[in-house]
């Protein structure tokens, strides 16, 4: 027979299977034995060592000669996973610049946060279908995309800036800020932002009438006055507060001007500002200070309503600051005459 | 490039994934909608290719139903599935609201498709069935004879060779379109083509002369190239006109100059018996060219002559099989066919084996259940085993994929039960084997260390050499009876 054909046909194994025993018989020593002649050898010499020294060698063959790792108890398996932990713990890279969508609420942006880039990850920049625009809002308008209008971000973080500064400025001379945001799955962002600015929230439907008609609406509610480190002092003014007008803000925020016409027109006659955001389908002159941005991603709305929110943080707290060294902020309310000494008072709605 | 012309924010605009979502792409069997073709048109069915990319996000936006996109969308809808993808069709319209549905179908398919490892092979010529006896053999889509990515290598790729073209193909217009076409694209290049013309007068005015040379022997390098007369060139062109037919040289010129798909050849004499001569036509003559790629991103494999290994049997002769629906029973309400119809991951294939009166042909349908008739007794319908075998993309996009019957040694591999002979490990039986051998050998006393490591009992005992005898020896009747069990 040919070997070609052998080979074809037996492979491997007809032609290799033969020599790889006969190499195996080749060696006289296996590896078993080798190792047994090993011990063999060495166990003496570590006996004669450990009569002649009181200090014990390590023996070579830990299995022969009967010493036992020791059983670990579960404390000590428990802190021996700790140690390892804390080793190799900071080894590897370190994950930054990462998107926690909790975090837009829980700790929101501040205004030196605002970029561009952050904006446009909000889904600040997409306006609405083109069929729906409204011809206010060409100057920020950037282009069209996927039959939609693309909003210019930078315009948008101008904007969005110079509201910052409006918010800060109002806190910071002690005015309410109401923040109102009535859609659903805004009501977080509303109270954290009014919590960090101090002032007012609103979450579900205005009422119609609270300022052009909140003596009627509002006369039940409850008015206090406060000194300049924000502490309560109703108690000094006796009945002085029954007479009073019912209180407005200062500054109304609206994240969803489209809903709340009645609540941007009634701030509007009664010359209260108003900030909103302003997507491509709405009238910006609805607002005096309009954030040309998507109001319909619940992102972009905790975007800027906590940018603004830390904002109204920050003129509180220069407010409280300079109250600290004797500066007031603030003009004390009018026709509220205080029976102590204090020099300046400030009055605030209680909700 | 132009991305330095542009403003910041515009740039950061242009990279953002909004921006890079691709348009759609029109619909399949929007040309083709015959009497046959609009019987069978569904809106929900599913499309032979996808048009729309399939979106996903992160699981903490997806619990708030943020997408990325304009507007959240509904939880109920995104949130109630194993695969949530969705494609939008509007990002915003009319009536304030993002118009998407699942993309679960194509996405799905991609999936199914890579676990069976099919690569795809380039389309068979017109007038050759893929399931009959194919002379040449399949070609990968991924050769790199054919990919032609590179511009001297789209030079040099023969025109059949080539899915990609610059110029549509014309006969697939209709005469509106062509006439567009004409209007618009053709005429303002009327200029450059004249061009073209003249340099290709030059040229084969120069290449005439040097044959002349050649003919009176002198040394064909030392002729110039001189510039052709008007004359000359009028002369040219109206001998280039006058051929009319299809495969003249001037068509040959207009098909370079506007880079069409080449035409299909009509048949010659030789030919007329077959109409559809494949040696005559290209690949895309008489189908339009792909739209895609044609591998059309289902699978990246050049070749399937890998071997799958089973972790305990080794290498086997077939990849496992996958499980196939059968659709079409060989009987059914419209008559008896030849051939069974399979639904393999997402795309309906022919049964690979025909109906015969072979004796095990027929015994292969019998011990499938549902094969030969429609049952309606089977839970869930009848199901087969199959091996996908080659797949091909056609010009329309739709996925042609032909099957094997699975062997019933490759579907008992893939489902576990393996026959008596190797149903038992073989591992334990030779280290069985390489103890006793040990065991028996004189030098045994030593290996106590060995054995003890491996029985974990035994390890506790040996520690003097005296002892060590009398529990090898017994150690070695406990391993005699754990063998005698074992046999």
């Amino acid at each position: 027979m040919i070997i070609r054909q052998l080979m074809l046909r037996q492979g491997r194994r007809a032609l290799f299977a033969p020599t790889r025993r006969w190499i195996r018989a080749l060696n006289t020593e296996t590896i078993e034995a080798s190792l047994e002649h090993h011990i063999r050898e060495t166990q003496p010499i570590e006996e004669f060592v450990n009569s002649q020294s009181h200090v014990p060698v390590q023996p070579t063959d830990a299995l022969t000669s009967e010493s036992e790792t020791e059983e670990l108890t579960t404390a000590e398996t428990w802190e021996a996973i700790q140690a390892q932990k804390q080793t190799t713990g900071p080894l590897g890279s370190a994950l930054s610049h990462l998107y926690r969508p909790h975090e837009l609420v829980n700790n929101p942006p501040s205004p030196k946060d605002i970029s561009v880039e952050s904006l446009i990850a909000a889904q600040a920049h997409l306006g609405h279908s083109t069929s729906l625009w409204h011809p206010g809002n060409s100057r920020y308008i950037f282009g069209i995309r996927s039959g939609i209008h693309i909003i210019d971000p930078s315009i948008t973080a101008a904007h969005l800036r110079r509201a910052c500064r409006i918010v800060s400025g109002v806190t910071a001379r002690g005015g309410i800020v109401l923040f109102a945001g009535t859609r659903e799955g805004q009501e977080r962002c509303v109270v954290k932002a009014a919590e960090l600015a101090g002032g007012c929230h609103l979450f579900e439907r205005w009422t119609p009438g609270s300022i052009t008609n909140g003596q009627q609406i509002l006369a039940r509610c409850k008015t206090k006055v406060v000194d300049e480190f924000d502490n309560d002092v109703t108690h000094l003014f006796g009945d002085q507060l029954m007479n009073r007008s019912v209180l407005k803000p200062d500054l109304v925020v609206c994240l969803n001007p489209r809903e709340n016409y009645v609540l941007l027109h009634e701030c509007g006659l009664n010359g209260v500002p108003t900030i909103g955001i302003v997507d491509t389908d709405q009238d910006p002159t609805w607002v005096t200070y309009p954030i040309p941005a998507n109001d319909d991603s619940l992102r972009c709305v905790q975007t800027i309503a906590g940018v603004l929110g830390r904002a109204g943080e920050t003129g509180k707290k220069a407010r409280l600051e300079a109250a600290d060294q004797g500066i007031i902020t603030f003009n004390p309310a009018e026709r509220l005459r205080n029976p102590g000494s204090r020099s300046g008072s400030e009055s605030r709605p209680s909700r | 490039m132009s991305s330095k012309r542009l403003s910041p924010t515009a740039n950061l605009l242009r990279t953002s994934r909004f921006f890079a979502l691709p348009n759609p792409l029109p619909r399949p069997g929007h040309h083709e909608l015959t009497s046959f073709t609009s019987v069978f048109h569904s809106d929900t069915a599913t499309l032979p290719h996808p048009t729309h990319p399939a979106l996903a996000t992160p699981d903490s936006s997806l619990s708030r139903g943020d997408w990325g996109l304009k507007r959240n969308f509904p939880l109920r809808s995104t949130t109630n599935t194993s695969t949530p993808t969705i494609r939008v069709d509007a990002v915003d319209t009319l009536e304030h609201i993002s118009a998407f549905e699942s993309a679960t179908d194509h996405v799905l398919t991609l999936k199914k498709w890579q676990d069976m490892n099919v690569p795809i092979s380039v389309a068979p010529k017109p007038g050759k069935r893929a399931s009959g006896p194919v002379a040449e053999p399949l070609k990968s889509v991924f050769e790199s004879e054919r990919h032609g990515t590179d511009s001297q290598g789209r030079q040099a790729l023969q025109m059949e060779q080539r899915w990609k073209f610059k110029g549509p193909w014309l006969p697939g217009m209709t005469e509106g379109e062509f006439k567009e076409y004409v209007e618009k694209e053709i005429r303002r290049r009327k200029p450059e083509f004249q061009q073209y013309l003249r340099k290709h007068a030059t040229d084969k005015k120069l290449a005439e002369k040097r044959r002349q040379a050649l003919d009176n022997g002198d040394d064909p390098a030392t002729i110039e190239a001189t510039p052709i007369t008007e004359a000359e060139f009028e002369v040219y062109v109206k001998t280039l006109r006058d051929d009319v037919t299809t495969t003249s040289t001037l068509s040959a010129l207009i098909n370079n100059f506007l880079d069409l798909p080449a035409p299909p050849k009509p048949p010659t004499s030789v030919s007329w018996s077959k109409l559809d001569d494949p040696s005559s036509n290209t690949l895309y003559s008489r189908a339009a060219p792909p739209k895609t790629h044609p591998s059309a991103g289902l699978s990246y494999l050049r070749t399937s002559s890998h071997i799958y290994n089973h972790p305990v049997l080794g290498p086997q002769a077939r990849p496992p099989p996958v499980e196939a629906r059968i659709l079409e029973p060989r009987k059914s309400a419209t008559g008896q066919s030849t051939r069974a119809k399979f639904g393999v991951g997402g795309v309906v294939t022919d049964d690979g084996l025909e109906a015969s009166f072979r004796e095990d042909s027929r015994r292969m349908d019998g011990a499938t259940p549902g094969l030969s008739s429609f049952d309606p007794s089977i839970p869930g319908g009848a199901k087969i085993w199959v091996h996908p075998k080659t797949a091909n993309i056609d010009s329309q996009g739709r996925i042609r994929l032909s099957v094997d019957r699975a062997t019933p040694s490759s579907v008992s591999i893939h489902k576990g039960i393996l026959d008596e002979k190797r149903e038992r490990p073989q591992i334990p039986r030779l280290f069985n084997r390489r103890m006793e051998e040990l065991v028996s050998s004189p030098k045994a006393s030593g290996f106590k260390g060995l054995i003890g490591n491996n029985r974990g009992n035994a390890r506790q005992a040996e520690s003097s050499s005296q002892k060590s005898d009398k529990k090898v020896s017994s150690f070695i009747d406990e391993l005699g009876d754990l063998m005698s069990k074992d046999r």
